[in-house]
């Protein structure tokens, strides 16, 4: 793996939800609260036949103590159009429609959704489908390549074709179907029945998501029929389940390091051991029990190494490792036979579990390792004057493995959690706003959750010593540097006007760096980068995140989408 | 027309398209196979602007570069980023991939093939570990260039690409001797050995030659596109790179001798690079200043006489001197630039018989040196320093001068004498190759150093095949020691 899957943290996740959610309604409820305030402040002057147009009226009751304290504590509540009053009366509203929307109904448009959308002709999406498939052996890999290179191109084909072809299907049909029945007034004939707005959107959402659906199974069962077609060992393969631990390092006098070292190669996702000195990386896994051994009753580890060389060395041998096992409490330790580096391969090794600890003296990994389910691993480079370089997922303990439809069908579910989000999102939009400003609100979304996170973070990141990492600053720091053609590792020059411009900047980029929390992350739903290296998606990592992701923005938008829609006047087109 | 019925209207419109499409045709015919065709496509041919002039035409590539309506300069700029990262973060099968697709969308871009055939050769290689992934890499560029070569037949800088990669990357990287095997015999059984038997890979070396003889082949067919097409190379001045066919043969020879071949065959591919060096390389013309041609291979007799003869280019407002001493100059230079003279001479010298014996008796002394059998050493380190003596003789001043020449000889030397100090023996005062060893005293300790390395060789677990292939040179020597010191051997 050429990256790190981090576990789905509960804590961590409901805390940021809580905060961002928290502060949006917040701040919604707030809004709503002052727009209630003024609207009574205006009609109560209008009732009094005092009207002189609304900012006049809200300065007399601002300037006077006594009328803006009966109109917060009487007026507010105690008239029939009391701000207060229409605030939780809609608040309530709200919440009823919420709480007692019917199964039934939401079903009843969501069957008419579909229809909708079928006769608008988006499965013809599946035409361009069969197209790209047509054509993709054209220009894909080369065929005289072995299947273990062809492998990951073609799932990674398959995933990114579904993902790419999906969205603009489902995309358009959230964010044009509530306008379009607004403008065309057939909501009318829905929202005169006894249909709760919440109901309305609902079901929409729940009819587009039924049509997204459908397309997705079509598009994933074509897939991996195309996929075992051309290359037919696909339907024997199987996916990896690991069981990753943690890792630790230690230097060349064998004292604790926080990392290897680093020999200089651009990647750094892996941190470097030097060949027989005291370094070495150790690697601590939990949950270690009988039930990983495998058919044999061995413990099967594997490695993904890398190699870097100081000298040229022994050119007929590969750099070489040992792993050794050490039980955590007793740190009686049991050393693997050396083995040699395949490197960008995965070494796969199957361990008896009776081996020799240091004193010769015969050991059970299982019974005296393995303490509380903890099993420590060190790994020794054994080449002097070689380096051997390891992150995090390139030891694990392979617990036995599971099928490649298995995982490929479960990215594809990540795949369907994406769309959901997307629609559930621009339906929301799209309750608020007419088409073409929904679909400019959700596209800009998806281009921001994919390509711009990352920069999102990266212009407020920190390194230890608090300095900011980004070079170059914020947007009115990048004019500057590019009118005055100024290098952006170059510090600006100090004066009033450098002042002026990082004083600027400052809002601008924290906003745009706040503003993360609420875009999501596709990042979240990419799966092909487990399926494709031959990994099965992992429940923590994988698919548990995709799904929180998803819930995470569907309960607010749900929410959010009702209360807009029963403030719309859909009368107007 | 409005007088005309509506028959009639239709029937003036069929005439009109009849006559329309007469010039159409003749314009727009398609290029037949027997190059004939409508007018613009023999414009085209004329001209080579034509996608088919330059090479096979891929229609996936051609379909692609059709779908992006022109868009495929930023297309393939971006897949370049992509690719660069995916080689950054290791992600080898993707950045292959990647290639495949900058290049289908740049089929005919010659920059794009030469950078990438030398990143999947050398940079990718060199990041594996195991000998034979690199190999698998090396031979990934190979066929990368060889695909360029396909579809751009009229760039000789391909084909001088794949010829240097399998002459010098093969033959000269730190791998060059599992190279070189592998070459011949590939590692990967499955893919290129047939019916079991050990083979090559045979879409670099369909004729299971060695990996200099498909170099030379390559570096011929690189000049040969130059002279059919009329078509120049960008990457070295052209005295250089037509020299490529005879350095490798030269440095096939050179390094069938590092590998102890010293046989018949050996001095034979010496013979071919002398002729190929003196009556082919050596006659080209080349055109060096305005008005000025030379060649190489041009005794000062021969150069006087055209200086007289040949008229005198404007340049020279008539100044016959200063135009016989330019040329006089540039033939010295490029000689100088090419090193025509040193290549010229060592392989004179190294196909000659005398020559031939002296490495071999020489390098069987180190051998019989290193085995410990000092009596046989002796007698064939003296027997070598005589040969070598009479090839310094015949060879000339260029090759006494050459260092590997004087290591050659001072190794033989150091052979000879310890041989005699650990039989208790005193050297003679006088002994062949005295000159050489008094001359170079001061390079001595650093010759020493490789003597040491030669008679201690560092043991290296062999194959099967090497140690077989050892086992016969071992044999070999004995017959030579035998049939020259009748009796030294019995017993061993």
């Amino acid at each position: 793996m050429n990256h790190d899957p981090i576990p789905y943290s509960w804590l961590e996740g409901f805390q940021t939800w809580g905060i961002v959610v928290g502060s949006i309604f917040g701040a919604a409820l707030l809004l709503s609260v002052a727009a209630s305030f003024v609207t009574s402040t205006v009609a109560a002057a209008e009732t009094a036949g005092k009207s002189t147009g609304v900012f006049r009226s809200l300065l007399m009751v601002l300037l006077s103590p006594k009328k803006l304290f009966r109109s917060i504590f009487y007026d507010a509540w105690f008239t029939p159009t009391g701000g207060g009053k229409l605030f939780l009366n809609g608040l309530w509203g709200g919440v009823k429609d919420l709480l007692f929307m019917s199964p039934k109904r939401i079903w009843a448009i969501a069957v008419l959704v579909f229809r909708e959308s079928v006769r608008r002709k988006t499965l013809l999406v599946m035409v361009v489908f069969a197209i790209c498939f047509l054509f993709a052996g054209w220009f894909l890999s080369n065929p005289a390549q072995t299947d273990l290179l062809r492998v990951p191109i073609y799932v990674s084909f398959v995933l990114t074709a579904i993902s790419w072809l999906i969205l603009p299907a489902v995309f358009l049909l959230a964010c044009w179907g509530l306008p379009d029945d607004i403008k065309a007034r057939s909501l009318h004939t829905i929202v005169t029945k006894p249909a709760r707005r919440s109901e309305v959107l609902t079901g929409r959402i729940l009819g587009v998501t039924l049509v997204g659906t459908l397309i997705v199974a079509c598009m994933s069962g074509v897939g991996y029929i195309w996929l075992t077609r051309a290359i037919p060992t696909v339907r024997t393969m199987t996916t990896r389940v690991p069981i990753l631990g943690s890792i630790t390092f230690k230097d060349r006098k064998g004292e604790p390091a926080a990392a290897g070292v680093n020999v200089g190669d651009i990647n750094q996702f892996r941190s470097f051991i030097e060949g027989n000195t005291g370094a070495c990386a150790i690697w601590t896994f939990k949950g270690v029990s009988p039930q990983v051994l495998n058919n044999d009753g061995n413990l099967v580890m594997e490695g993904k190494f890398q190699a870097f060389r100081t000298h040229k060395g022994n050119m007929r041998e590969n750099v070489s490792y040992q792993l050794a096992f050490v039980n955590p409490e007793t740190k009686q330790r049991a050393f693997d036979r050396q083995r040699q580096v395949q490197e960008f391969r995965d070494t796969i090794a199957a361990l008896p579990t009776s081996m020799l600890d240091e004193e010769n003296k015969p050991v059970d990994i299982m019974k005296d390792l393995v303490h509380n389910g903890e099993l420590v691993v060190e790994v020794y480079c054994r080449s002097t004057g070689q380096f051997l370089g390891m992150a995090r997922p390139d030891l694990f303990i392979r617990a036995r493995d599971t099928s490649f439809a298995v995982s490929f069908f479960k990215a594809v579910a990540t795949i369907w959690l994406m769309m959901v989000l997307i629609i559930v999102f621009a339906v929301t939009v799209s309750t608020a706003v007419k088409g073409p400003v929904a679909s400019f609100l959700t596209g800009v979304i998806i281009v921001l959750g994919v390509f711009g996170r990352k920069f999102m973070l990266e212009i407020v990141e920190t390194d230890a010593e608090g300095k900011l990492k980004w070079q170059g600053g914020g947007m009115f720091e990048s004019v500057y540097r590019i009118i005055t053609h100024m290098n952006p590792m170059v510090e600006l020059p100090g004066g009033f006007w450098t002042n002026v411009v990082k004083v600027v900047d400052y809002p601008f980029t924290q906003f745009a760096a706040r503003s993360r929390a609420v875009i999501p992350d596709f990042d979240t739903f990419q799966m092909a980068k487990f399926v494709a290296k031959g990994y099965d998606v992992p429940w923590d990592s994988g698919l548990l995140p995709a799904l929180m992701h998803t819930l995470s923005f569907l309960v607010p938008c749900i929410v959010l989408g009702c209360f807009i829609l029963r403030s719309r006047e859909l009368e107007s087109k | 027309m409005n007088n005309l019925t509506s028959q009639q209207r239709k029937l003036v419109y069929l005439i009109g398209m009849a006559v329309l499409i007469i010039p159409v045709v003749s314009l727009g015919f398609p290029a037949a196979k027997n190059g004939t065709g409508g007018v613009l496509a023999e414009l085209r041919k004329k001209h080579d602007l034509g996608e088919s002039t330059l090479g096979d035409v891929d229609p996936s590539s051609a379909t692609m570069n059709l779908v992006l309506l022109g868009l495929r300069g930023p297309a393939a700029c971006l897949l370049w980023v992509q690719m660069d990262e995916q080689k950054d973060a290791k992600d080898w099968a993707a950045m292959r991939a990647t290639t495949d697709s900058i290049i289908k969308l740049q089929p005919h871009f010659q920059k794009v093939w030469r950078f990438h055939g030398w990143n999947l050769a050398f940079n990718v290689s060199v990041e594996w570990d195991s000998v034979k992934d690199r190999w698998f890499w090396v031979k990934e560029g190979g066929k990368f260039y060889n695909r360029g070569v396909k579809l751009n037949y009229k760039y000789p800088e391909l084909y001088w690409d794949y010829a240097y990669l399998l002459g010098s990357k093969v033959g000269k990287s730190d791998e060059w001797r599992q190279f070189r095997r592998f070459f011949r015999i590939d590692p990967d059984k499955e893919a290129c050995w047939r019916d079991g038997i050990p083979g090559p890979d045979r879409e670099l070396n369909p004729e299971d030659e060695d990996n200099y003889v498909v170099a030379h082949k390559g570096f011929l067919e690189a000049n040969k596109v130059m002279d059919d097409y009329g078509k120049e190379q960008h990457i070295m001045d052209g005295s250089l790179f037509r020299s490529y066919p005879g350095r490798a043969l030269i440095d096939q020879a050179s390094l069938r001798q590092k590998e102890g071949d010293y046989d018949e065959e050996t001095r034979e591919i010496w013979a071919r690079a002398m002729s190929y060096w003196r009556d082919k390389y050596g006659l080209e013309e080349f055109s060096v200043a305005p008005g000025i041609r030379i060649h190489l291979n041009w005794p000062l007799p021969e150069i006087l006489e055209y200086i007289k003869t040949a008229e005198v280019p404007p340049e020279f407002e008539g100044d016959k001197q200063d135009f016989g001493k330019q040329v006089r100059r540039l033939v010295g230079s490029y000689q100088d630039m090419t090193n025509y003279r040193y290549w010229d001479a060592k392989c004179y010298s190294e196909q000659l018989k005398t020559t031939l014996e002296a490495h071999l008796y020489l390098s069987d002394a180190i051998a019989w040196l290193s085995d410990g059998d000092d009596n046989i050493a002796q007698r064939m380190a003296f027997l070598g320093m005589q040969k070598y003596e009479e090839v310094l003789k015949l060879s000339g001043d260029t090759i006494k001068d050459d260092d590997l020449a004087i290591e050659e000889g001072m190794l033989g030397i150091m052979t000879w004498m310890t041989a005699l100090q650990h039989l208790g023996v005193k050297p003679p005062t006088e002994f062949p190759l005295m000159a050489l060893w008094n001359r170079h005293q001061d390079r001595k300790t650093q010759i020493e150093q490789e003597f040491d390395r030669q008679i201690n060789p560092a043991r290296e677990e062999k194959t099967e095949d090497e140690l077989r292939e050892e086992e016969n040179r071992k044999q070999r020597r004995m017959e030579r020691a035998e049939k020259l010191f009748p009796g030294v051997t019995k017993g061993k």
